[in-house]
């Protein structure tokens, strides 16, 4: 990490780098220097120029934030951290990195910052009136306290605030930074990466663009999501995300549980695939207190995440055929969920919200039932997902509706912070279980599929392909699974050392990561969710102007958001 | 018998048939999607469910019928209405055998034609009326699909009218009886491209999938119809089947040879000719129906594409083409 050092001296930061164990560099810069150090580490040759996350932990003096860089071409990370003081403002990098756009506000908002420079620096997940909850100083024990606090403040104004605001927009000139208010997402999202582009045939000056409301009642928004549109005729103007309605406040819940009870928690964040948030956390806390974990245990880590994942992925192919309007292909993914859902119950004993990966390893053994049902479910998914492939993905209006739309290129997904199958997609070749392996991953063999077009079709190729893979995963772990333990001898109240780690695995949204800070009590002192689907929110909220409605639906369906997840 | 009577009854027998279609073919949709989609459909109410529609109409018949405040009233209640009545309509000139016809026009086709065209108007007042952005939407994609269809599908039936020499909708079945090539019978529908264009332009005239446009569940919640409910629901709903029943029997009258039997002469076919029609044309709305449940829906500017850059110029070619080998055919074999 010299070469870290060596970048910041050049650019006159004052910065200390250091190596934190189970975590890896961490480099210290001042509030003020934070602007300049986050571009000479993007643009020096080292080139971290990927924003993994970004967020704040409360040390007790001051708010540290987090920006957390990784650089492809090296393999190499770098958490730097900013410590400002309590109350302080916040200057805000989505000029630097536009994957900042969301995790600021969202930053800002939970730790009572102010944030300056940001193009939208409204509230994210909270209500007007909700305190900066995620600060040590404030001793909130559960959502209902939250909830009430709230209440107090609530302003009955805050919906027509928001829509007037949309509406002085609209009667600037798309396209101009000049007005007064700045524009609500068309411009942040898109200056970085020259995505906006001015709508064709849009007459400014004398046609009324309206504004519509969808969601969060709405049959496409896959929950809670709401977009506020500005359409000139059936084309998308401006597009703004408005989430939180699914908000509980899960890194703050986590405080006040023990390791092995904030897994019922994550389960809850990303309800379709539970098994990986639950191994995130499992690992980054594994990490701290330096537990090894059987290798048995490992390999089914792998068994249950790789079918989870699957169950995950129809989840999502099932929908995305309903946003486009084929309404078979939602009932077609069942017959295979169904069985998974069965297999994931037999040996978890849940069927969504599973609490089944803990520290050290997971709750119990693989049953001889399940064993013999996850055969059979192979078989018949080898040929339902041909069958599902050819019915909807070779089907010729859905490739017109889903080619050419939606595209990030290689510069605008890694800008944005995709992960997973959508940066996949754009052609960036990054997979946690290959390059950064966990569990038993390193011990399997599988293909990472990628895709160069970027486009919504691409996404759905990604996905399709690693359904595939993790079939294949599937077959080589049950057939060869270890004999052993199913966990390592944990303490029952876990109490790790002081200190800090991230952990990160690949599910079927993304990148999940679990940033945990640790005092040596039994409870954690923070945890950091980072979750892929925010991020996807965040870029196909900026890639909204200039598409159609059905256009719209399609492309966030293509980014598979889970809401639970994005809220949190 | 007195002639007003008469037609009062025509009026009533044509009321009763699109009603119990509806009925049928709401139980029908929801059996076919449901076996294609892997599931059973309703199974609870009589056997096979088959009193579920039953039900359902009960329960939108004694549904509390709300007006939105915003709406314009008067054009909110009228818009049903107007969809309704032209659909109802064109039931008078469909030929259910050579004596079954309620009034059998010289010029049947083009009636249909012209009653069918006030739908979108209908559809238009219910999206404006309700004061809904969604409806609002669907309402134009409506009047947009029309103009996108309905001069294709004028075009795409002229050759038909061209070979039949008749716009009488008993004349073109009648002109479609016997076979030809020793074998064939003699349908229309070997004039392929006429019948393809026909299709197409029908599925959108239809509004079925893949151009459900103004519906589009996944993008417009309920489209032109997202604010009414109860029975007002119930005959935009019902006028919706009607017009697949329609379309599909225009399919059937124009193609395939509306009630006859191939190669069973007409006389023999008299006393059945109804029900053969009736099969024929629910084989046309299994067709539909199947679409209906596997193919996804094109985008609005691509219906448009099609509409007007394929469907047109192809329509417009094809009644050239088919002008010409008529022409040639009789100067070589004669007139028919």
């Amino acid at each position: 990490m010299t070469a870290a050092k060596g970048v910041l001296q050049r650019a006159a930061v004052a910065a200390s780098v250091e190596t934190v164990e189970s975590l890896g560099a961490v480099c210290r810069v001042s509030a003020a220097d934070a602007r300049k150090a986050l571009v000479a580490l993007r643009d020096s040759d080292i080139s971290l120029g990927f924003l993994v996350d970004y967020f704040g932990i409360d040390t007790g003096e001051a708010v540290d934030i987090v920006y957390h860089l990784r650089s492809f071409a090296r393999d190499e990370e770098l958490f730097v951290k900013a410590a400002h003081d309590y109350g302080s403002v916040l200057t805000s990098v989505w000029d630097i990195f536009p994957a900042a756009l969301m995790p600021e506000r969202e930053t800002a908002e939970l730790f009572g910052l102010t944030l300056a420079g940001h193009p939208n620096p409204k509230r994210l997940l909270t209500t007007d009136g909700c305190p900066a909850y995620l600060l040590k100083s404030l001793e909130v024990r559960g959502a209902d306290e939250v909830r009430n606090r709230a209440a107090q403040h609530v302003d009955p104004t805050a919906l027509d605030r928001t829509v007037s605001s949309l509406a002085e927009s609209v009667a600037q000139e798309p396209g101009s930074a000049s007005g007064k208010t700045p524009l609500p997402v068309a411009e942040p999202g898109a200056a970085p990466l020259g995505l906006v582009r001015i709508p064709s045939g849009v007459d400014v000056e004398n046609s009324e663009h309206l504004i519509l409301n969808m969601g969060p009642q709405h049959p496409s928004t896959h929950g809670v999501l709401r977009l506020i549109l500005e359409l000139d005729g059936e084309e998308i103007v401006s597009g703004e995300a408005v989430i939180g309605y699914l908000h509980r406040g899960i890194e703050k819940l986590a405080e006040s549980r023990r390791y092995s009870a904030v897994a019922t928690l994550l389960d809850r964040a990303d309800y379709v695939s539970g098994i990986h948030s639950e191994l995130a956390f499992a690992l980054a806390t594994e990490k701290i207190a330096g537990i090894e974990v059987p290798r048995r245990a490992s390999y089914l880590r792998c068994l249950l995440g790789e079918l989870n994942r699957i169950a995950s992925h129809i989840t999502w192919y099932g929908p995305m055929g309903l946003d486009s309007g084929a309404m078979g292909q939602f009932l077609y993914t069942f017959r295979d969920r169904e069985a998974l859902l069965d297999i994931l119950e037999d040996i978890t004993g849940q069927r969504m919200m599973f609490n089944y990966v803990r520290p050290g390893g997971v709750l119990n053994d693989i049953t001889t039932t399940a064993e013999a049902k996850i055969r059979t479910f192979l078989d018949d998914f080898a040929i339902h997902v041909e069958e599902n492939a050819e019915l909807l993905m070779g089907n010729e209006i859905f490739q017109a509706r889903t080619q050419g739309v939606g595209v990030f290129d290689r510069k605008q997904a890694l800008g944005f912070g995709l992960t997973g199958a959508c940066l996949r997609g754009s052609g960036v070749d990054w997979d946690i279980r290959r390059d950064r392996p966990y569990a038993a991953y390193s011990e399997l063999e599988f293909d990472v599929p990628v895709a160069e077009q970027g486009d919504v079709y691409a996404r759905c190729q990604v996905r399709l392909e690693e359904m595939r893979q993790s079939a294949r995963m599937i077959r080589q772990c049950i057939d060869g699974l270890p004999e052993g333990e199913h966990t390592a001898k944990v303490a029952k109240v876990l109490r790790p050392p002081v200190g800090e780690s991230y952990a990160a695995v690949e599910s079927p949204r993304g990148e999940l990561g679990v940033h945990l800070v640790a005092d040596g009590t039994d409870l954690p002192y923070r945890m950091r969710y980072r979750p892929p689907a925010l991020y996807a929110l965040q870029a196909g909220e900026a890639l909204l102007p200039g598409l159609l409605i059905a256009d719209a639906v399609v492309l966030m369906g293509s980014m598979d958001l889970i809401l639970g997840e994005v809220d949190r | 018998m007195n002639p007003w009577l008469i037609a009062v009854l025509r009026f009533l027998a044509a009321l009763g048939l699109m009603l119990l279609n509806g009925v049928v073919m709401i139980y029908m949709l929801r059996k076919v999607l449901g076996r294609l989609h892997i599931r059973l459909g309703p199974m609870d109410n009589g056997p096979w469910g088959m009193f579920q529609t039953v039900f359902d109409v009960l329960k939108l018949l004694t549904k509390e019928d709300p007006t939105p405040r915003v709406a314009d009233k008067l054009l909110f209640f009228l818009a049903p209405v107007i969809v309704f009545v032209p659909s109802l309509m064109a039931y008078a000139v469909l030929p259910f055998s050579r004596t079954w016809v309620i009034v059998d026009l010289p010029y049947g086709l083009l009636f249909i034609f012209a009653v069918m065209s006030i739908i979108p108007l209908g559809i238009l007042a219910a999206g404006w009326a309700s004061n809904n952005k969604w409806s609002i939407i669907g309402a134009m994609r409506v009047v947009g699909s029309q103009v996108t269809y309905e001069v294709p599908m004028l075009l795409a039936a002229l050759p038909v009218v061209m070979m039949a020499q008749s716009l009488s909708l008993s004349d073109i079945v009648a002109a479609q009886s016997g076979t030809f090539l020793w074998i064939l019978p003699r349908w229309f529908a070997w004039n392929v491209p006429a019948l393809v264009l026909f299709f197409i332009a029908g599925l959108i005239e239809a509004g079925q999938t893949p151009f459900d446009l103004a519906e589009a569940e996944s993008e417009l919640v309920a489209g032109f119809s997202t604010e009414y409910a109860s029975m007002k629901f119930g005959l935009l709903f019902l006028a919706e089947f009607s017009n697949v029943f329609l379309f599909s029997a225009l399919m059937v009258t124009l193609f395939f040879g509306g009630w006859q039997i191939p190669w069973v002469s007409p006389e023999l076919t008299q006393p059945i000719a109804p029900v053969v029609f009736m099969l024929k044309i629910y084989l046309g709305i299994f067709f539909i129906m199947t679409i209906r449940g596997t193919l996804p829906r094109l985008r609005v500017d691509q219906m448009l594409a099609t509409g007007w850059k394929i469907l047109l110029p192809a329509a417009l070619a094809w009644v050239m083409v088919t002008g010409f080998i008529i022409k040639f055919g009789q100067m070589f074999v004669g007139p028919r």
